[in-house]
């Protein structure tokens, strides 16, 4: 590795866009960061050349601060190695679209800067060995998140920039989320994964003396001893920040940041933040004792919120919201196949876990190349449109040609569709998970078939009723500025263009893969859909109208987390408030403490009489004290 | 051989004539010149003689003192003498006792100079804080110069306790504590500015020089370390419910000089040894000592000569009546806060303190340093909210811009400040 190359991949993005905050003028800003992240996309192929294979193949490290553990050291290996080059690409093609897709918005500088800001902070987290070192990237992802979630701060246009319908409430509590309310949500739920993960890591260095990835896999069956609790507390951290059942609901309303934030952050990477934690030290955490319970609960969590999510997706009617619940549940496959590979893994050994940890991080891939052009393309659509709504407009593959062949492409990937990239590694993906369910006793085929037939449902659902069918638009649509559409075409020709490369690739496996109760269920669902959303849409089934309220309101989590727990912890609050702020606190050091003290203090001040007869009497008194004092 | 600096002072005192002839601020301030000058002669002193000098200039700058200009002028050089006599007493050790002498007369001069500018308004409370002033610095220089003689040739035990006693006195710890805030509040404001940096002083520059000729007793020091640990928290615990000026830093004052005898006090208790401290390295506990009380009485001194070298009332018992912006960092220098002059005394006190296995003594100086903070910010409120336009004088800037200077400066000086 050439960790000159891996620092400026990592740094670049944070230089520009530091510099960024220095120049006048919006368009330059913008240029310098696009200029910032084509390099450091440059310089991750170059770190990455010659590929490596295994993991935690190279590492280089300085010390920070050694006596707590805490080095900048970075490791290089196949994960690190492509995740690295996937970030970096994503990062430049979404900022190329970005300097048209944000022209005139009010907050330029705020916008640029931690475009840069978040580049770095997940490459940090892509390529850092030692967990004190990726811990500085995983909170300045989250910082980033909540700036660019909330980055219309005027909480204006609700039509267009905020999620839900304004107005719309539900037993007293709301149902629409503008900007600001949106980043808080995100942050507040992000902290409380964080929170644990910080106290694991704590605990990890405590017990093994060491936070680097490197060092603990080398430690092997001597980190057994570290036992559940510090896996689950670590667990946290991925399950927030990948926004795993049940916290998922973060991930929905983070819908209000810019489209172009939607597709880079809460799409292809940052949110692929946590799986990929979860993937890198699943052979770490093979070796500790009651493994297979840790990788069993992130099987069962990311299945459920595969199968939960892609409901939600189903049934929401905003496009963004369509892609955000499908990028939940794609994140949920990706979880739930880690999982997977982990329970097969510990029978299997070491070389036999990393192929099946490959397989859930070739999900990583396939979902970031298919989604990140399908926001970008729904980013354009209600650019052009001035709306958000499913079925507020519709038939633009007349009006938006090469949008719309994007948007094709691209879902159809990201649904599992052969030859597209997202076949080979969805259906992989549901392998691992139909496995791995079934190495614990439960049927795998049934969850696995359930995840792979929902998703055609709510891909074709959105392409169905925004690009054929639907209402006309009212005003002349066009097609989005080149600087837009390039960019998500490319990208979308690259789903289809891996997944040639994959079909060379896993040649031997096609056909297996192909007669699949997984793929067959696909299509089962694909023609489901087909029907239903593309040839004859319209069909409305009256007795699935409960069942599709609740998957609307999305399974009432909202509701949960913005009225009942925000009103316990109100109420809380104040108890605490009166009871010890008040109560307490108050009263002993603003009323208790200072009264004793008033009162001491005016008695010695009674002294100060004004005689000096007085006086010297205290002092020769005074003395007298003393000197009994000493002689004793 | 009579030294040459002894002549200087007796050449100052041969001016008194001059004083009905001439301005007082004007010889003041050729007096505070000379002193200046002096530093180019003795550079061990050089650090006091710089200061002393400037100091005396700026004050003599501030106020028409009329004849008792040339006390502002002797109270000065006063000290600077005694600063000499410290220096000269480690520098040549065969000399020491007469450096020491040298020392108790010109705490002397400094006392009788004070209670001049002390008594110098036309007030009754005037005169009458000068007098409680005098008449116990009397009784405490009594004691000290009948214990100095007492601890050198007959049983230096009792002698140190008399010292004790005259330091306790002269300094205004509990419980010869009353005349301090008598003193402070019905003085001459100007006089209060003399007595806080060149009153105040002189006696722990003699502490230090008489501390080299015959070390402290251990009943001395347990006396009185009992004394300034009580001094302390009875003075920051009066001073939270005082309301005017003087009042609130007389007992600043009183916890200023507990500070200073504690680390003497602590040494001799618990014995004197090298000790490893930040910023200063290794050196003895009594270099550390000496550091804490050199850099105290400056604080102190410096800080509250820039308060009430601003005031241009006829006695502190009072709030002020015009606003003086640069004494805000004369305030936050004596609440201790960092980087200022006052955090490194307060700081050094409490690591020498946990260098001598003392962990009470250290919480109790870190806890009397909380419990000072309300009086503090009370005047920290009453030094900015007068109405303006803001009344800065010589005085207030120049030790203002000490407090900041010395206070960043202050770890390049530690080590070179102690001979």
């Amino acid at each position: 590795m050439s960790p000159e190359y891996a620092f400026l991949t990592i740094f670049l993005p944070l230089i520009a866009s530091v510099l960024s905050l220095f120049l006048p003028g919006e368009k330059a800003k913008a240029w310098l960061v696009v200029l910032g992240s084509l390099l450091s996309a440059v310089f991750s192929v170059l770190t990455y050349s010659p590929p490596v294979s295994g993991i935690y193949t190279e590492t280089y490290s300085v010390p920070w601060i050694p006596q707590l553990g805490i080095y900048i050291s970075l490791h290089l290996d196949q994960f690190s190695g492509v995740m690295g080059m996937l970030v970096a690409w994503l990062v430049f093609f979404i900022v190329l679209y970005s300097v048209k897709y944000m022209e005139g918005d009010y907050r330029p500088g705020w916008y640029w800067f931690f475009m840069g800001f978040f580049a770095t902070s997940m490459l940090i987290i892509t390529y850092a060995d030692n967990l004190w070192f990726l811990l500085v990237g995983w909170e300045g992802v989250g910082l980033a998140s909540w700036a660019l979630i909330g980055h219309w701060y005027k909480d204006d246009e609700p039509d267009v920039k905020w999620v839900g319908h304004p107005g719309d409430r539900v037993a007293l509590v709301d149902y629409s989320w503008p900007p600001s309310k949106a980043g808080l949500r995100a942050i507040l739920t992000i902290r409380i994964g964080d929170s644990a993960f910080l106290v694991s890591l704590a605990y990890i260095f405590v017990a093994l003396g060491t936070v680097q990835l490197s060092g603990l896999f080398r430690l092997g069956s001597a980190a057994s001893a570290l036992g559940l609790l510090p896996l689950f507390l670590f667990l946290m951290g991925p399950l927030t920040k990948s926004a795993q059942f049940p916290f998922t609901e973060w991930l929905l309303t983070a819908m209000t940041g810019p489209t172009s934030v939607s597709a880079l952050i809460h799409a292809a990477t940052m949110v692929n933040a946590g799986v990929y934690l979860l993937i890198v030290t699943a052979p770490i955490f093979a070796s500790v004792q009651g493994a297979q319970t840790y990788f069993l609960a992130v099987l069962i969590f990311g299945a459920l919120t595969a199968i939960l999510s892609s409901i939600i997706a189903l049934t929401v009617d905003e496009f963004k919201l369509v892609l955000a619940g499908s990028t939940a549940a794609n994140l949920g496959i990706i979880a739930a196949a880690t999982g997977g590979a982990g329970l097969l893994g510990l029978s299997g050994g070491g070389a036999a876990l990393i192929a099946l940890l490959w397989i859930a991080f070739m999900q990583i891939v396939g979902h970031a190349i298919s989604k990140a052009p399908l926001f970008m393309g729904y980013g354009a659509v209600i650019h052009e449109s001035g709306t958000k709504y499913l079925g507020a407009v519709g038939r633009l593959g007349r009006y938006m040609r090469a949008t719309s062949l994007a948007l094709w492409l691209a879902m159809l990937s990201l649904i599992g569709t052969p030859p597209f990239a997202g076949f080979f590694t969805k259906e992989m993906a549901v392998e691992n998970i139909s496995a791995g369910f079934d190495a614990v006793g439960l049927s795998g085929v049934l969850v696995a078939g359930l995840i792979a037939f929902l998703a055609p449902l709510y891909g074709l659902r959105l392409l169905g009723l925004s690009l054929v069918h639907g209402p006309e638009p009212k005003e002349h649509i066009h097609e989005a500025h080149p600087i837009m559409w390039v960019p998500y075409t490319v990208l979308a020709f690259a789903a289809l263009g891996v997944g040639g490369y994959l079909a060379y690739l896993y040649a031997d496996e096609l056909a297996r893969l192909v007669a699949s109760p997984g793929f067959l269920a696909f299509l089962v669902g694909f023609a489901a859909a087909l029907a239903l959303y593309v040839l004859r849409p319209g069909v409305r089934s009256r007795a699935l109208t409960p069942l599709w309220r609740i998957g609307y309101r999305r399974f009432y989590l909202p509701w949960l987390y913005d009225g009942v727990l925000a009103w316990v912890y109100h109420n809380l609050a104040h108890l605490i408030y009166w009871a010890v702020d008040r109560g307490v606190i108050d009263n002993l050091y603003h009323a208790a403490l200072p009264w004793a003290f008033s009162k001491i203090s005016a008695a010695f001040r009674r002294l100060q009489t004004g005689s000096l007869s007085w006086y010297l009497l205290y002092a020769i008194a005074g003395s007298l004290v003393l000197i009994l004092l000493v002689l004793l | 051989m009579i030294d040459p600096f002894f002549l200087v002072v007796l050449a100052f005192a041969a001016l008194t004539p001059l004083a009905l002839k001439v301005d007082g601020r004007y010889l003041a301030a050729a007096m505070g010149v000379a002193i200046f000058a002096m530093a180019f002669f003795v550079p061990e002193a050089a650090f006091f003689f710089t200061l002393l000098g400037v100091l005396a200039i700026a004050l003599a700058l501030d106020w028409p003192y009329g004849g008792l200009g040339l006390a502002l002028g002797l109270s000065a050089a006063s000290t600077a003498l005694a600063a000499y006599a410290y220096y000269r007493a480690v520098a040549a050790p065969q000399y020491a006792l007469n450096y020491a002498f040298a020392g108790l007369a010109a705490l002397a001069v400094s006392t009788a100079s004070v209670y001049g500018l002390l008594a110098s308004g036309r007030e009754r409370e005037n005169l009458e804080g000068a007098l409680k002033y005098l008449i116990f610095s009397a009784v405490g220089k009594t004691l000290m110069v009948l214990g100095f003689a007492i601890a050198l040739y007959i049983a230096p035990t009792l002698g140190w306790v008399l010292l004790a006693f005259g330091f306790v006195f002269e300094l205004g710890l509990v419980p010869a504590h009353l005349w301090m805030v008598d003193a402070f509040a019905l003085s001459t404001p100007k006089g209060v500015a003399a007595l806080t940096i060149f009153g105040e002083l002189t006696p722990l520059l003699v502490l230090l020089t008489l501390l080299n000729v015959v070390p402290m007793a251990k009943a001395a020091a347990f006396a009185l370390l009992v004394v300034a640990l009580t001094s302390m928290t009875f003075a920051n615990a009066a001073g939270l419910t005082a309301r005017t000026f003087g009042r609130i830093l007389a007992y600043s004052s009183i916890a200023h000089m507990s500070y200073a005898v504690a680390a003497a006090a602590l040494v001799f208790y618990f014995g004197n040894k090298p000790v490893s401290l930040p910023l200063v390295g290794t050196m003895s506990a009594f270099s550390v000592a000496s550091l804490v009380i050199v850099l105290e009485g400056l604080t102190s001194g410096l800080g509250k000569a820039g308060i009430f070298g601003a005031l241009t009332v006829r006695h502190a018992d009072t709030v002020p009546e015009r606003r003086v912006l640069s004494n805000t960092l004369n305030v936050l220098s004596l609440l201790g806060v960092p980087p200022l002059l006052g955090f490194w005394p307060k700081l050094l006190l409490i690591l020498l303190s946990l260098a001598l296995g003392q962990v009470g003594v250290a919480v109790l100086v870190i806890l009397n340093s909380a419990l000072a903070t309300p009086y503090y910010l009370r005047v920290f409120r009453q030094v900015v909210e007068p109405a303006g336009p803001s009344a800065d004088n010589a005085t207030s800037v120049l030790t203002s811009t000490l407090a900041v200077i010395l206070g960043v400066a202050a770890p390049l000086l530690l080590v070179a400040l102690i001979p």
